[in-house]
């Protein structure tokens, strides 16, 4: 009976406990239920934000892209494709592309390979470092205009003083406006964007150094393998996430570069430093072509997400294949 | 922990409401902005350039100042916006609920005809009648859009050259009349180590002022009426000619500064007030700052542009800007009183001596206080008819899509990659693109 009690009270305890496992996962999915409206709760400002001011400008943009409109009245002519199919006329559009298109080469390598030559030397300096990340940062913490100002003045033809330390070494025969000729204006905007950025690069670059494993470094160093034997195989691979993340920032930057070209060159001299997000903006905004400038933008958008997701899967191509 | 995780709960929620009522403006606030404040008085919101040096600007306000004075009911609330600012500006607020109820603007069909297109502007006609506003024909057809007269023309102004009186003297120079004493002026000034002209385009404007300027002398003011109005063609003989003439010469020639579309405007006034160029091609809106930057340490000249070969001298004139109202104004009475202020005779009078600020109306300046210089040129203008006939200042009676290849095109003209007939050629395909799409002026 006892057994007989102990195996029909085994079912039952069994059943018992089955019953509270039951009773808890009841309430622990009650719980995860509650933990998940406030989860949403506390997520739903930053997407009404991100819906109002994002997503919200963004539909609009591409829907102004199917129109004539100009910007100002109230009627908005639905003109189909035909502002995308303009594009194909317009060597201006081109020639802006074609600037994007250093302006992405350039100005995503050349701040990553400073970046990472910096970020790779404080790593391993001892003394000063805090004091140089702090220098090289500043950049990217002063304003785009205030930048783009001083080198105006750098680059001044009257009393700038590239052209002053050019003369001062004998190299006057390389003296020149800088931003007024055609075959330097973008290379001089480039180099004024690139100084703005590195810090950015060398900061972030330099914090994912910091989780990298010393001990395969030194066992590399023991194995023979040289200084840039031991960032190529094995620092650089340590980092690798952080540094897909930089260089798909600075590259989603050169699509959407404006501030820079604007204040520096305004696109020229004629359109030598014009680029595709100035091209639109002074479409929509300057002589009221939004339907136009609103295109513009849209191809902007897909250029720039097909080249970002194209290079982050490219990266991780690279790295599952060792 | 229940109780701490519900107050977080709540918390989010307040969020999220206060969020969205920030996100969609709210409710039950009061207004604060335009029509009666909380004093009973009248707010009239006025948007405007600054002028061209703090000082001015200080005096501008100080006239503002004066109306409110005078109608202690009115507050005017005037707002500076940056010239490059204002489209954007301009165009955002006059759809919105509190739009500037006074704004002043640029007149061509690029600008405040595209606010007319869109019927954004008050339509001044019974305001002129109402008030006997006594402004010149001319000044009136720049703002009258599709037969409404929708604004009130501001500065009138002239392009012409200031020049170093003083270096001129020393040279034994007298205002040159045709071009060939001009260049001749040149060639000595640049043998003695100066920039004969003072002038950058990197902000690509000021070429179109050269071009103006050149344009109308060759073809003066009807010719120019052709082209605007008729059939005449941006890529006619005369006006390749011009460009050579302003454009390829002058650089080849050494008068302006090297390097020329890398020099800003401010830069190239400041080799004029520095100096080192003896003239400056430019407009009469700088007599102030000329006044004020070179003080007593040369004295300062002005001359339009000599005669192109045999041709006249026509020196581009029109209107810096006008005032204009918008449609959507909550207070029309008071902003009219504001727009009739400006129009008064003290007011005008004061302005001129104070900005020296030309009034598209006529004005009696005897017992003025006016300096030589700006004497110089209300002469000037004063005696522009027949031979001497005004031209135009091209980028204000054309579309910005013109004017934005007049002014690419420029820049590459000024450093040689594009030559005086493919600029023609392009500024005509633009004007007839312009054309083809309604955007150019209707003929007065």
């Amino acid at each position: 009976m006892a057994r007989t009690s102990d195996v029909a009270a085994k079912p039952a305890a069994a059943g018992s406990a089955a019953a509270r496992a039951g009773r808890r996962a009841g309430r622990s999915t009650t719980i995860r239920g509650t933990e998940v409206r406030t989860a949403y709760l506390f997520v739903l400002p930053a997407l009404l934000v991100y819906a109002l001011f994002m997503l919200f400008p963004f539909v609009t943009s591409i829907y102004y892209s199917f129109t004539s409109w100009d910007g100002v009245s109230l009627d908005l002519p639905f003109v189909g494709f035909e502002n995308y199919t303009s594009m194909f006329d317009d060597g201006e559009l081109f020639g802006a592309f074609r600037n994007n298109l250093v302006w992405i080469v350039v100005g995503t390598i050349a701040p990553v390979a400073i970046g990472l030559t910096l970020a790779l030397m404080l790593w391993t300096q001892k003394v000063g470092s805090l004091a140089f990340r702090t220098l090289y940062f500043l950049p990217y913490i002063t304003p785009v205009v205030i930048i783009g100002i001083v080198w105006g003045w750098i680059y001044n033809p009257l009393f700038g003083g590239l052209n002053k330390l050019l003369e001062f070494i004998g190299l006057d025969s390389l003296t020149r406006g800088w931003l007024g000729d055609p075959g330097t204006a973008l290379a001089a905007v480039l180099v004024a964007a690139v100084w703005g950025a590195f810090g950015f690069v060398t900061l972030l670059l330099f914090a994912g150094l910091q989780s990298v494993d010393l001990s395969l470094v030194e066992a590399a160093a023991i194995d023979g393998a040289n200084w840039w034997q031991r960032a190529r195989h094995v620092i650089i691979p340590e980092i690798a996430p952080v540094l897909t993340l930089v260089t798909a920032i600075t590259l989603i930057g050169g699509f959407a570069v404006v501030d820079f070209v604007l204040i520096m060159t305004g696109g020229g001299p004629g359109t030598a430093s014009q680029v595709l997000g100035l091209y639109a903006y002074k479409n929509g905004f300057q002589i009221n072509k939004v339907g136009y400038g609103a295109a513009v933008s849209t191809v902007i958008t897909i250029l720039t997400l097909v080249a970002a997701i194209a290079f982050v899967r490219l990266r991780e191509r690279g790295r599952d294949g060792g | 922990m229940a109780s701490s995780k519900r107050t977080i709960t709540l918390l989010a929620g307040a969020l999220l409401v206060a969020l969205t009522a920030a996100c969609t403006g709210g409710g039950g606030g009061g207004e604060t902005e335009g029509g009666a404040d909380s004093g009973g008085k009248t707010t009239v919101t006025f948007f405007v350039a600054p002028a061209e040096t703090p000082e001015l600007d200080r005096e501008a306000q100080a006239l503002v100042d004066k109306f409110e004075q005078q109608n202690p009911d009115i507050n005017v609330e005037r707002e500076t916006i940056a010239a490059e600012d204002q489209r954007t500006v301009i165009q955002t607020r006059l759809r919105s609920d509190n739009p500037p109820d006074l704004f002043g603007y640029d007149t061509g069909p690029g600008f405040a005809g595209v606010l007319a297109k869109a019927d954004l502007l008050y339509d001044l006609g019974p305001a002129y009648k109402q008030y006997g506003w006594d402004i010149y024909d001319w000044a009136k057809q720049r703002v009258t859009y599709d037969g409404v007269l929708s604004g009130v023309p501001g500065s009138v102004e002239e392009l012409g050259v200031y020049y170093n009186k003083d270096l001129f003297d020393q040279k034994g120079f007298a205002e040159p009349e045709t071009l060939d004493e001009l260049k001749e002026m040149a060639d000595e000034f640049k043998a003695d180590g100066l920039i004969p002209f003072a002038f950058g385009d990197q902000e690509q404007w000021p070429a179109g002022h050269i071009f103006s300027i050149g344009v109308s002398n060759m073809l003066g003011p009807e010719g120019l009426d052709n082209i605007l109005y008729g059939n005449g063609k941006w890529n006619d003989p005369e006006v390749v000619e011009a460009i050579e003439v302003m454009f390829t010469d002058m650089v080849e020639a050494g008068y302006y500064p090297e390097d020329v579309n890398a020099i800003t405007y401010e830069d190239s006034n400041a080799l004029f007030y520095s100096g080192q160029a003896p003239m400056n091609i430019t407009g009469t809106w700088l007599v102030s700052e000329v006044r004020q930057e070179v003080g007593d340490r040369f004295e300062v000249g002005f001359f339009p542009f000599p005669a192109i070969d045999d041709t006249g001298i026509h020196p581009p004139g029109g209107l810096g800007g006008g005032l204009f109202v918008a449609k959507n104004t909550d207070e029309p009475e008071a902003t009219l009183k504001l727009l009739d202020y400006f129009l008064s005779e003290p007011f005008l009078q004061a302005n001129l001596e104070l900005t020296n600020t030309i009034p598209a109306l006529p004005l009696e300046t005897e017992g003025l206080e006016i300096t030589p210089l700006f004497q110089e040129i209300l002469n000037d203008l004063s005696q522009s008819s027949g031979e001497t006939a005004f031209g135009y200042n091209i980028d204000v009676l054309t579309p910005q899509g013109f004017n934005d290849v007049m002014f690419d095109g420029f820049q590459e003209v000024l450093n040689g990659s594009r030559t005086p007939q493919e600029q023609a050629d392009a500024l005509q395909e633009a004007w007839a693109k312009a054309k083809a799409a309604g955007e150019v002026l209707e003929a007065p």
